[in-house]
């Protein structure tokens, strides 16, 4: 079986007497984008550091592409590229500069042709012989994508790497990350925000207080939707009778939105049964809307379970 | 790592201040050369006068690019330690200061040969300084007093004990830039150290500084201190200047070879303390 571009097992850390991060477990396989969600101050960089070995693991193994990292430091280093935090440079060189500086750093040699293939990529081809103190941050955005691709790494991590960007930026660099995917680089990204992770990623996990609380993958979440509660908006001739109709039911969570609408809280299943029950009875339904749960819904949800476990 | 050691030298050589502090040793050995000239034809002018009362015949002090050399130029080399301590500081906490190092770390290389290749790299800087300034005092002092002296035999000592010996002004100068070398090493060693455990460049060349002002100018208190204190001698201060070996043979009771073995010891213990601490630390920068 081919192996994992990235795989750590039960990673953690601990400053002082605390668990900053607690027995962090995934695998990454090529060619897939995963996320690593979480609020401020979770430990999504502090995991970061250690799978890039700048911190010191209190326990765990980081294997990548296969290698582990303990024992075969610079090889496995050599198959990845990362930004940690926010992207720094010497500023006092120019952006290709400070790309030949990382080129030379590799264990395989990197080429012109090379260099000059990434800088398109990222599109940077304008300011790549400007000092790089003269750069936008989203311009060091992406010059930070393009030292973590030069010498074409099996995976590449990126902390919270649409920091700067702007919407046209954010999109454009989605873009380029399914592309780099499609060619089977895996990507690590971090974020905190909800709406990205959604967007960009195949899978994520959600990491709460050190602890990976929750797992899922974006296409498969609707498995996971099938239960829960979902808002249901009804729009009909008449409310009155319909909230009747549903009482009889024994369903008395309906609100009344309108002479004309009501709103209830059905698991997805539930609506056909209704809708025929209504229609049975001669209301007119002219419009069903189920309101979508989001990632950031369940993300909310998620962690407020964990808010109040660990109340009680 | 000679890969590693270049980018290094070219990062060093991206500082406009690299060249800078090369340019200003020209400066001052121009100075220096000037001010030199200067004064000899003060006194040359004096003894002529001396002369012409045909009481005495003029002496023929005239000075050659190798008086030079060991008066002036060996003065100016203060700087390149100043220099050598600024640059070796700024080369590590500015790492830590612009974030860079994290860039740095995340490569194929163990991090003791990252550090090794700096620390290769600033030395050798230094040692650019050093070599410069001679090639520069070299040129300068032929051009002002014309080449030629080395052979002149002059006599030093006399200053910690009452032994005097003879020597060419040549091999006092050489003699001088051998006994140099290791207090530049050490002392750029310490301010690498420094740097590397605080991470903080004004504190590494503040200490830096201060180390080298304190074994510069305060022989008088170590004497004293020698003196009084047996221990005194097996700290680093007292040993950082050999270059007082080449006037006498043994100062306050202690030789070239004791305060060498005295520097080799510390240079080792900061050497380990400096790789071993950066090998082990968390890099949060
Ligand atoms: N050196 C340290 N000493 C003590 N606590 C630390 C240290 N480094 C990190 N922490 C703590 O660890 C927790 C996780 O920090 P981390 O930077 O990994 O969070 P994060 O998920 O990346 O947050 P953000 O979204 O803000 O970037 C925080 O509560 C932080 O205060
Ligand atoms: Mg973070």
């Amino acid at each position: 079986m081919a192996n994992s571009a990235l795989e750590v097992q039960a990673l953690s850390k601990r400053i002082g007497n605390k668990l900053i991060v607690d027995g962090v477990s995934f695998q990454i396989q090529k060619g897939e984008i995963f996320g690593l969600l979480g609020p401020n101050g979770a430990g999504k960089t502090t995991i970061i550091r250690m799978i890039v070995s700048l911190i010191n693991r209190t326990g765990g193994k980081v294997f990548i592409d296969g290698t582990d990292i303990d024992s075969n430091f610079s090889e496995a280093m050599n198959k990845l590229g990362a930004i940690v935090e926010n992207p720094e440079f010497y500023k006092y060189m120019t952006g290709y500069q400070n790309l030949k500086h990382y080129a030379r750093m590799s264990l395989s040699p990197i080429s012109q042709e090379r260099i000059d293939e990434i800088v398109k990529l990222v599109d940077l081809e304008n300011a790549i012989h400007q000092k790089v103190k003269t750069y936008s941050l989203g311009m060091r955005q992406r010059l930070g994508v393009a030292q973590a691709l030069l010498h074409n790494p099996s995976i590449i991590i990126l902390d919270e790497p649409t920091n700067g960007l702007d919407p046209q930026g954010i999109r454009e660099f989605r873009q380029h990350l399914r592309t780099l995917a499609d060619q089977g680089i895996a990507v690590l990204i971090s974020s905190h925000l909800l709406s990205e992770i959604e967007l960009m990623c195949d899978r994520y996990v959600i990491i709460e207080k050190g602890k990976l609380i929750h797992s899922a993958s974006i296409h498969e979440g609707n498995d996971v939707e099938q239960e829960q509660l979902r808002e249901v908006i009804f729009t009909v001739n008449s409310s009155e009778t319909a909230i009747k109709l549903l009482k009889n039911l024994s369903i008395s969570n309906v609100v009344k939105k309108s002479e004309q609408s009501i709103m209830l809280m059905l698991p997805y299943e539930e609506i056909a049964k209704i809708n025929a029950h209504l229609v049975k009875n001669e209301i007119a339904i002219s419009e069903i809307t189920v309101t979508r749960k989001t990632l950031e819904d369940r993300f909310i949800e998620i962690t407020n379970q964990q808010e109040e476990m660990a109340v009680k | 790592m000679i890969k590693l050691i270049k980018n290094e030298w070219i990062k060093i050589f991206a500082r406009k201040s690299s060249y800078v502090y090369l340019i200003l040793l020209v400066v001052f050995l121009f100075i220096g050369a000037f001010a030199y000239d200067k004064l000899f034809h003060v006194i040359g002018g004096a003894m002529t006068e001396v002369a012409a009362d045909g009481s005495s015949t003029a002496t023929e002090e005239q000075p050659s690019v190798w008086n030079f050399l060991n008066t002036v130029v060996l003065g100016i080399t203060s700087f390149v330690t100043l220099f050598s301590v600024i640059v070796v500081s700024q080369n590590i906490s500015a790492e830590f200061g612009d974030g860079t190092i994290k860039q740095l770390l995340i490569r194929p290389y163990k991090r003791w040969k990252i550090l090794l290749s700096k620390y290769f790299a600033v030395n050798l800087y230094s040692l650019l300084l050093l070599i410069g300034l001679v090639a520069f005092g070299f040129i300068i002092g032929s051009i002002f007093f014309g080449t030629g002296g080395f052979h002149k035999e002059i006599v030093t000592g006399g200053l910690f004990s009452d032994a005097v010996k003879t020597t060419t002004e040549g091999g006092q100068f050489i003699q001088t830039f051998i006994y140099y070398l290791p207090g530049l090493i050490l002392i750029n060693t310490i301010s690498f150290m420094l740097s590397t455990l605080f991470k903080n460049q004004a504190l590494a060349v503040g200490v830096g500084i201060f180390v080298l002002f304190i074994s510069s100018t305060l022989s008088g208190i170590f004497t004293m201190l020698l003196d009084r204190y047996e221990w005194f001698k097996y700290l680093i201060f007292p040993n950082l200047d050999l270059t007082i070996y080449t006037y006498d043979d043994t100062v306050n009771g202690m030789t070239v070879g004791f305060s060498f073995t005295v520097m080799v010891v510390y240079y080792l213990l900061f050497m380990i303390i400096t790789f071993y601490s950066f090998q082990k630390r968390d890099i949060v920068a």
